[in-house]
């Protein structure tokens, strides 16, 4: 250990020192690998945090939350039945809404509720474990109208009491004064400190929610538990709603999100495993480079086990320095990517998210991460250590001997066992939301590629050989010569590349798959000429629906011959998330709706009989969930009670939870909801759509409403630009996940040009000039490039294929797999483009290199 | 004959070069206001202890390190102050090298190596010239051999197969013996003499003085300086 130590401090430490590049660049590609895990693992943290706290803080001292099973809500005098109930010390009524606030300047997501007086009650005096204190500055003005802002929005909003906020709604904009800000910790954690308070009368008039209301908070009395309270409260209100916990009502969308934050979570954890390269390749170059220093220690009595020891000890260093950046870099890409995160992540009804929130688990596990990435990237070319002859301290530095190892036969068995591992592990892991379980089923799969590279890489080098010397020259055969003869690095390198752009592709081409089949699903779907959206709209219901009403007005605008409603609410059927799509199916159909139901359900009369009559029809993800058929039965909670339906059909959809199409007179009558997300529009026999879409917008803008008209066409685009927005964030991370690679092959080609210098400054002194020089290692690094982009684009195209089908089998989807060629041909490009990048600064360090030092020894 | 007029004649020849290098602090002075021409047909042994500025000297002759004052002309062209791209092409046809170490490139054979030059330029012939190169030092049947499968002796005759292959005006040799045994050493100095003998100029590093007399004249340099002009064989002249 002295001696490790002493190696540690004399040597390893001062090559670090005074290699700057070559360390800044190995820290920097481990750094960045650390700060993508962790990022990635703080913004889902804060996201499930933000939202759990959203739901749980504002309740207090509440025991029970009974939630409104959809977004339509339930009528106020539930209150009263709950209040009925033997053991209730009080019921606190509550509206919800999630909507947009703006001042000239600023506009904010916000989380307005509507509350009752005894809500405060709900909060004690001084604050207490149950619940922390509230302190409100000022009132709900004169009338009972105002609002009361949480200080982080009124300081994001820059407004002060008395003025007026535009707040949209249903009905349109309208202005809300500001009369007072509540200051506490719980508000803080509401939608992230993007809230708002009105007293109940004035939200449910603001929102158009008639006398609904959509949470009850309940205290209970000490002397009754809250489950037998919990059961006394189901029993009178005949199953119409989710009791539990404050925070139960959450849980569905909650395994919602789970699903999405795993696969995020895996890309960051490719981006880790590409760091490893880097560390490999720089520490392969250390070795080479101090070769013969290390033989000079050996001769001077040092053991190996101690010269070895320092390497890894200097892998750790790296290690560590890079987790301590990437923990901080990690925190800051948080900060900037958390509200790209809270638009990409629709499914959870957030506004904002607040503060970051961070464990000391995470803290630690992205430590421990970037520490055991650099030990374990530094181990392979560590253990050269040990066969290092202590005569080579006699020898001259430069020598003919390579380090071409080729890779050991194992390999090859080893690589297809682990594959085929990741293959068995990944989709139990995805199914069952295992996140560790991912991980290391992906890990495997990273393992698996990268054993079988080591002895595809050097035959497809080899190949490229004759290529390279036919277009370039002897350029290009000494290009090609240079990879052929490090085949650990340059395998290594490529490995980096086919591994990131694989992730790229992958996830590209089962995005391109799935947004085909929505937007071929869309396309059949959609079967009016012109729809009229809430500006809201996000693809799967709106923060502010539009008045059912509003249809009779646009019934009216010449050239429409009907219109009809669609509606999105989500609901919670038995502790799980479900979507509910009311359409008027049949209604429509025969009004001269071109919307095909076969693109979904190979029983389409069912389908549209079966609603017509009442039925629903449920998707094949949730039959195989519940284990439901054709002709079973489902019970859903609606405000009078739960309720009964046949199940009429199944259907394919592509959302990952349960969904059911109802007709929408009778999902609009049973579950008194007066709002809808869209409007369908047919026309009259030669009207024009254009025309009409204008004289909706004209409409639109006379009654004030927030909405857009949108052709056909437009609608399906903006259906798939919300797909892509789910995605936006996973693309972002895939952007970093490329500058890993860039940076390996930038640290490669230094490798190369310092590990190769007598032989470059020989190629200068014998007649190359310094430009072909350059265009020698530049040749090397894009035949890096290209290799790694065909790589990748094979790689990513069977990963895509099997994730694809992944997908299918988890969520009973039906995708058609779509060849990646234009997307694939992307990758090859963007590997070579990469690489290109990557080995410009190098390529100018060997045309600036001196060819004197270049020769000298010394 | 006046200055002018012998580096005309000259197929190398300096005037007044000054070279400084800095070693941490210190300046060294590497060369000090050197003069030297070498006829065509000429073989000089530049000669002297280490840091005498004998390497910096050939250096400088081969184009690939520029003096800080003084003129440096192959067959009267003066060359200091070409670019780097022009230097490499007056490397590639029109001098030849033979390093200490390591003068060949390892992925390449014995033929590809000589052959190197040539190809740079596209020569479609630049195979065969290379062979018959290699023929000259008597290495024909070493032609698809890699470095790393040649003796050192071998390697050295390789590296000055290529520096003849483009027929240069002038091949410099940097301590071509150095990393040899004595009679190896010895055959390399008897190729080299033969070249000499058959025409070819030849400026040679050496600080061992049984090197030295097999050259037609001996250079001898000190703390950057010509100190000694020996031999005469030749028609070469010398000024400190």
């Amino acid at each position: 250990m002295t001696g490790t130590r002493l190696l540690l401090r004399t040597i390893n430490v001062r090559h670090l020192l005074g290699r700057r590049v070559r360390t800044a660049l190995t820290v920097g590609g481990v750094a960045a690998g650390v700060a993508l895990v962790f990022s990635i693992s703080v913004i889902n943290l804060t996201l499930i945090d933000s939202f759990r706290a959203s739901i749980r803080e504002v309740a207090g001292a509440a025991e029970i939350e009974v939630a409104a099973p959809d977004a339509g809500g339930f009528p106020s005098a539930f209150v009263e039945r709950i209040e009925s109930v033997a053991g209730i010390d009080n019921a606190v009524p509550v509206v919800r809404s999630v909507t947009t606030a703006s001042t000239d300047e600023v506009t904010e997501r916000v989380e307005v509720l509507g509350i009752t007086p005894e809500f405060t009650s709900l909060f004690p005096e001084g604050g207490s474990e149950e619940g922390p204190a509230v302190s409100i500055e000022g009132d709900f003005g004169p009338r009972g109208e105002g609002i009361i802002l949480a200080g982080p929005l009124a300081d994001a909003l820059g407004i002060k009491n008395g003025e007026a906020l535009r707040v949209q709604t249903p009905r349109g904009e309208r202005a809300v004064t500001v009369t007072g800000v509540v200051e506490g910790a719980a508000v803080d954690l509401v939608n992230g400190g993007s809230a708002g308070v009105m007293l109940l009368p004035a939200a449910q008039s603001l929102f158009d929610k008639g006398d609904n209301i959509d949470s009850i908070y309940v205290v209970v009395d000490p002397t009754v538990s809250p489950e037998d309270a919990g059961a006394a409260i189901d029993e009178v209100l005949e199953g119409s709603a989710v009791i539990g916990p404050p925070g139960e009502r959450g849980r569905g969308l909650e395994r919602v999100f789970g699903g999405l934050a795993t696969l995020l979570s895996l890309s960051g954890t490719v981006s880790l495993f590409v760091s490893l390269f880097v560390v490999y390749n720089t520490m392969a170059m250390a070795l080479a480079e101090r070769r013969k220093e290390i033989s000079m220690v050996l001769a001077l009595g040092a053991d190996r086990r101690s010269v070895f020891g320092a390497f890894i000890c200097e892998a750790a260093l790296l290690g560590t320095v890079a987790a301590v950046l990437g923990i901080g870099g990690g925190y800051l890409l948080a900060r900037v990517l958390i509200e790209r995160a809270i638009e990409g992540f629709q499914v959870l009804p957030l506004g904002a998210a607040g503060a970051l929130r961070v464990v000391p688990s995470q803290v630690v596990l992205a430590f421990g991460s970037g520490v055991a990435v650099a030990v374990a990237g530094a181990f392979v070319p560590a253990r050269r250590v040990l066969n290092v002859p202590a005569i080579d301290a006699l020898r001259p530095e430069a020598s003919y001997e390579f380090a071409a190892s080729r890779a050991p036969g194992w390999f090859i068995p080893a690589g297809i066992g682990v594959l085929l591992v990741s293959v068995v592990i990944l989709p139990i892991a995805l199914t069952t939301q295992l996140r560790l379980l991912a991980t290391l089923g992906l890990v495997a799969g990273l393992a698996g590629v990268s054993f079988l590279l080591p002895s595809i890489v050097p035959l497809v080098v080899r190949a490229a050989r004759p290529v390279l010397s036919k277009a370039f020259g002897p350029v290009g055969r000494l290009a090609a010569d240079s990879l052929d003869r490090s085949p650990g690095r340059t395998t290594f390198t490529v490995a980096a590349l086919v591994l990131t752009l694989g992730l790229v592709l992958c996830v590209g081409s089962a995005l391109r798959s799935y947004s085909t089949q929505v937007e071929d699903t869309a396309s059949a779907l959609v079967g009016a000429p012109v729809y009229i959206t809430a500006e809201s709209f996000s693809g799967l219901g709106s923060d502010q629906p539009l008045p059912l009403s509003f249809a009779e007005k646009l019934e009216r605008l010449p050239g429409v011959s009907f219109v009809y409603p669609i509606r999105f609410s989500f609901v919670t059927i038995d502790g799980d998330q479900g979507l509910i799509y009311a359409v008027p199916g049949e209604e429509a159909l025969n009004r001269g709706s071109e919307t095909s139901i076969e693109a979904i359900t190979e029983t389409p009369e069912e389908f549209i009989e079966g609603l017509g009559r009442g039925e629903i029809a449920i998707s094949n993800l949730m039959a195989r969930h519940r284990g439901l058929a054709a002709g079973d039965e489902l019970a859903l909670p609606t405000p009078e009670g739960s309720k009964s339906f046949r199940i009429a059909a199944i259907f394919n959809d592509l959302v990952s939870f349960d969904s059911i199409y109802i007709d929408h007179g009778v999902y609009a009558s049973l579950w008194n909801d007066d709002k809808a997300d869209e409007f369908g529009l047919l026309l009259e026999d030669g009207a024009d759509p254009r025309e009409v879409k204008e004289r909706a917008e004209e409409l639109i803008a006379t009654e004030g409403l927030t909405a857009v008209a949108l052709e056909k066409d437009e609608l399906i685009g903006r259906i798939i630009e919300v797909v892509e927005g789910t995605f936006s964030l996973g693309q972002g991370i895939q952007f970093a996940a490329l500058v890993v690679a860039l940076l390996t092959i930038a640290n490669t080609m230094f490798t190369a040009v310092l590990e190769r210098r007598w032989e470059l400054g020989l190629e200068r002194a014998i007649g190359m000039s310094g430009r072909q020089v350059a265009i020698e290692v530049l040749l090397e690094a894009v035949t890096i490039g290209v290799i790694g982009g065909f790589g990748g684009a094979l790689l990513g195209s069977a990963s895509g294929w099997v994730m694809t089908q992944s997908m299918e089998a988890q969520f009973e989807w039906s995708i058609a797999f779509d060849l990646p060629i234009v997307l694939g041909a992307g990758v090859v490009l963007l590997g070579t483009v990469i690489a290109a990048l990557a080995g410009v600064v190098p390529s100018r360090l060997a045309l600036r290199a001196s060819v004197i030092d270049s020769l000298r020894f010394e | 004959m006046s200055v002018e007029g012998a580096q005309e004649l000259a197929a190398v020849s300096a005037r007044d070069l000054v070279k400084t290098y800095a070693q941490g602090e210190e300046a060294v002075h590497a060369l000090r206001g050197v003069d030297v021409d070498v006829s065509v047909g000429e073989f000089v042994a530049i000669t002297g202890p280490s840091g005498s500025g004998k390497s910096t000297l050939l250096h400088i002759l081969g184009g690939l390190d520029h003096p800080d004052a003084g003129e440096v002309r192959l067959a009267g062209e003066a060359i200091s102050t070409l670019s780097e791209e022009q230097l490499a092409l007056i490397r590639r046809r029109r001098l030849g090298f033979v390093l200490q170490f390591f003068n060949l490139l390892p992925t390449l054979t014995a033929a590809e190596n000589v052959a190197f030059p040539l190809l740079l330029d596209g020569l479609k012939d630049a195979l065969e010239r290379a062979h018959a190169s290699l023929a000259r030092v008597g290495l024909e049947r070493r032609a698809a051999h890699r470095p790393t499968q040649l003796s050192g002796g071998e390697q050295q005759r390789v590296a000055l197969a290529r520096a003849l292959v483009t027929n240069p005006e002038v091949v410099l040799a940097d301590e071509p013996t150095g990393n040899l045994d004595s009679a190896t050493g010895e055959e390399i100095l008897e190729l080299l003499r033969t070249t000499a003998d058959a025409g070819q100029t030849i400026v040679m590093v050496t600080h061992d003085p049984r090197s030295a007399k097999f050259a037609d004249r001996e250079v001898h340099l000190v703390d950057g300086r010509i100190t000694l002009a020996g031999g005469g064989l030749g028609p070469a002249s010398m000024t400190t």
